[in-house]
């Protein structure tokens, strides 16, 4: 149990404990209130035929038959005093109750009209002898409902009506009620600290958890903790899936990254192997030396635009918004590529001897404006144009074109090459990845595609690479033209 | 017999690897994807082939797969420098040793050389020389071995490192030793080459009659034959 847990408890407890005092001494008031204010004589429609009872009674039969009519009204109860202020049957009567008598009596006297209901009324014996008689509403049955009175305290909690709380007109409570009290004031408390407890656990079990997965994750442990199970659940349960959510993204990028490091110092290891064989032959054969240099010179080179490549990958991942924005010409700048790109093919040419030659047509409207980074935007066209004219030359014949339309500049490259397998699309964005056909042989790192795509979504562009109809690969670059 | 097959993906390389061989009086034959060289190493005419278990996908990894289920030959693996699951599953798919990429032509070639020196060893025991301890019977001029009269198929290696230890029967054999007299060179640091190759004997070598292993493991001192 943490800390938290102590402060929701206290917390939880605390506010039971006020609300608890707040209600009881509501109640308690209320009751102070209703017992000093007790309407005990009984002035309704049965009091009053009471009465009549009681004054034909004593008209009729005298005091003897008064007497012992007493006893038999049990509800309403009948209260008769002689002129002495005695009960005839020698019961005690609360001052309370006798001050309400002599109210009443006097408020009848002013009113004059003693006929209509009256709690309490002066009667005139046979021997002309005066006697008050009034109805006590309940008042001899408070003795028995003690043990019922604090259950009913009790269920006055329970959203009971008001009414069935009769004020005690007793002489206090008794030691069995107070026994009663003290039983419902500890269950109470147990129930609040059990509520209060409970409560604490639920709020902060879901944060400890969350700690504990922080915790895992601060180690190195990013595995799923909270579980796709639990569909509705509240803020809490959220966070848990957020967390999870978060863990596996930052999972996926840890993998990423220890991916292109193994792909990297592999790459690099190919030609340092290369250098060191070269190296091992310029030993064993110094007069071949000129060949040798020529090879590490040629993996060096190769070494340098592998890194160099790498770094414009990491900047281009580290900061993708940061750009400069320049107006670019793209007829200008693909047109420089096609020139390129046909000078190498021209000099394989001449190198194989072959009359396979490679042609690059383009074709474009007259210009083609966006805003970006000339280098960037140079570099990314460049991979794009390059993979096509080294892996569509057995097709002979690549395919530029570059059009604005609708706001948008589009950059489609086709080539008639092998293609691409439809299982390696999705993957052919990843750095190093390189497709069966071209793993071999070919010059390149498997880092042209990657870049070029970054350098296009850095602009807010797209690029797509599907198989063309009849074989071969079809590279469409969008970019958002510029306005003017 | 100094006929050697490179096997390996990056063409310049083996190229180079081959010139240098070539100047040391081997002859050499490239092979560029596993398939055609697990194809021609097993036409036999290969005294050793030198594999690239790096070649992408399953490849070179394959390619020793398809030649040890039809061949004893000596297998010397290029591996990445430190990295081991390639390395062990090479070792214990049957390749005699392993050579860390990059790595100057002069160390493979000496590599080379010390795999076919001991395999083609003629044995200085003389001929007709039997070994024998327990149930395992060696003909070191054959390179043969059996154990409870059944043949044992053994690759060079685990023939080489299993003379070793039947020569010192009853006797601890240092990792060391084995490495110099079994493999022809030094134990390295983190080497787990003996540790496959011993592990693989096991389980060709059967059971001793209570139910242990022949090869016994002596703590900080190497491995040991049991002599019954």
């Amino acid at each position: 149990m943490g800390r938290l847990f102590w402060k929701f408890f206290l917390c939880i407890l605390l506010a039971q404990v006020a609300a608890t005092i707040g209600v009881g001494g509501v109640f308690w008031l209320r009751d102070q209130a209703r017992q000093r204010a007790t309407p005990v004589l009984d002035s309704g429609p049965p009091a009053a035929i009471a009465l009549d009872a009681a004054a034909a009674t004593l008209r009729h039969g005298g005091l003897p038959a008064l007497r012992s009519l007493l006893p038999d009204m049990r509800r309403p109860q009948l209260f008769v005093l002689d002129a002495s202020r005695h009960e005839l049957l020698g019961r005690a009567v609360p001052a309370e109750l006798m001050h309400a008598v002599e109210r009443e009596l006097r408020d009848g006297a002013q009113g004059g009209d003693s006929a209509v209901w009256r709690g309490a009324r002066r009667l005139v014996g046979p021997g002309g002898e005066h006697y008050i008689a009034f109805v006590s509403r309940d008042f001899g049955r408070q003795i028995g409902r003690v043990g019922r009175e604090a259950g009913l305290q009790d269920g006055l909690r329970d959203g009971a009506g008001p009414d069935t709380l009769t004020p005690g007109l007793g002489p206090g409570p008794g030691p069995r009620r107070r026994i009663g009290q003290s039983v419902v004031i500890g269950a109470t408390v147990l129930a609040s600290l059990l509520f209060a407890a409970l409560l604490a656990w639920y709020f902060s079990r879901p944060i400890r958890a969350l700690r504990s997965a922080f915790e895992a994750a601060a180690a190195g442990d990013l595995a799923p903790r909270f579980g796709p199970g639990a569909k509705g659940g509240d803020e809490l349960v959220d966070l848990g899936r957020d967390f999870d959510r978060m863990s596996a993204r930052l999972r996926a990028l840890m993998d990423g990254q220890r991916r292109l490091l193994h792909d990297v110092s592999h790459e690099l290891r190919s030609p340092l192997a290369r250098m060191q064989a070269a190296l091992g032959l310029a030993h064993q054969q110094p007069d071949k030396i000129g060949i040798t240099l020529e090879r590490i010179e040629r993996e060096s080179n190769r070494m340098d635009k592998l890194i160099g490549e790498l770094l414009t990958l990491s900047r281009l991942e580290a900061s993708p918004d940061v750009l400069r924005r320049e107006p670019v010409d793209l007829v200008e700048l693909v047109d420089g590529l096609v020139a390129d790109a046909r000078f190498e093919a021209g000099q394989v040419r001449a190198a194989d001897g072959h009359g396979t030659a490679l042609r690059v047509d383009f074709d474009a409207d007259d210009s083609v404006n966006v805003s970006g980074d000339p280098d960037l935007l140079w570099s990314a066209l460049e991979n794009v144009v390059r993979n096509a004219a080294r892996h569509g030359a057995p097709g002979g014949v690549v395919t530029v074109s570059v059009r604005a339309a609708d706001g948008v500049a589009r950059v489609e490259v086709c080539d008639r090459g092998p293609g691409i397998a439809p299982e390696d699309l999705p993957a052919i964005f990843q750095p190093f990845f390189r497709s069966g056909a071209s793993r071999t042989g070919v010059d390149g790192h498997g880092l042209g595609l990657a870049i070029a795509q970054r350098v296009v979504q850095a602009h807010d562009g797209e690029i797509v690479v599907a198989n063309r109809d009849g074989g071969g690969l079809q590279v469409t670059i969008t970019l958002p033209a510029d306005g003017r | 017999m100094n006929h050697v097959l490179l096997i390996d993906d990056d063409v310049e390389l083996v190229g180079m690897f081959a010139e240098y061989l070539e100047q040391e009086g081997f002859s050499v034959t490239c092979m560029h994807n596993g398939e055609d060289g697990a194809r021609a190493a097993l036409t036999g005419g290969y005294a050793i082939a030198v594999l690239d278990v790096m070649m992408p996908g399953a490849g070179g990894i394959e390619a020793l797969r398809q030649i040890r289920a039809g061949s004893r030959m000596p297998v010397l693996m290029l591996t990445a420098r430190g990295d081991d699951a390639d390395r062990i599953l090479g070792l214990e798919l049957g390749a005699d040793d392993y050579v860390a990429k990059p790595c100057t032509p002069r160390e493979l070639t000496a590599r080379v050389r010390a795999i076919l020196r001991r395999t083609q060893a003629v044995p200085e025991s003389g001929p007709g020389v039997v070994l024998s301890v327990g149930k395992l019977t060696m003909l070191p001029e054959q390179r043969r071995a059996t154990w409870d009269g059944q043949h044992l198929d053994l690759t060079s290696t685990e023939f080489n490192l299993l003379e070793v230890l039947a020569r010192n029967a009853g006797r601890p054999v240092s990792k060391n030793d084995l490495s110099e007299q079994g493999l022809g060179r030094p134990l390295a640091r983190f080497d787990r080459n003996i540790d496959v190759h011993l592990s693989s004997l096991r389980h060709k070598l059967g059971p001793l009659a209570d139910g242990r292993s022949c090869l016994q493991t002596i703590y900080r001192q190497g491995y040991q034959l049991i002599k019954e």
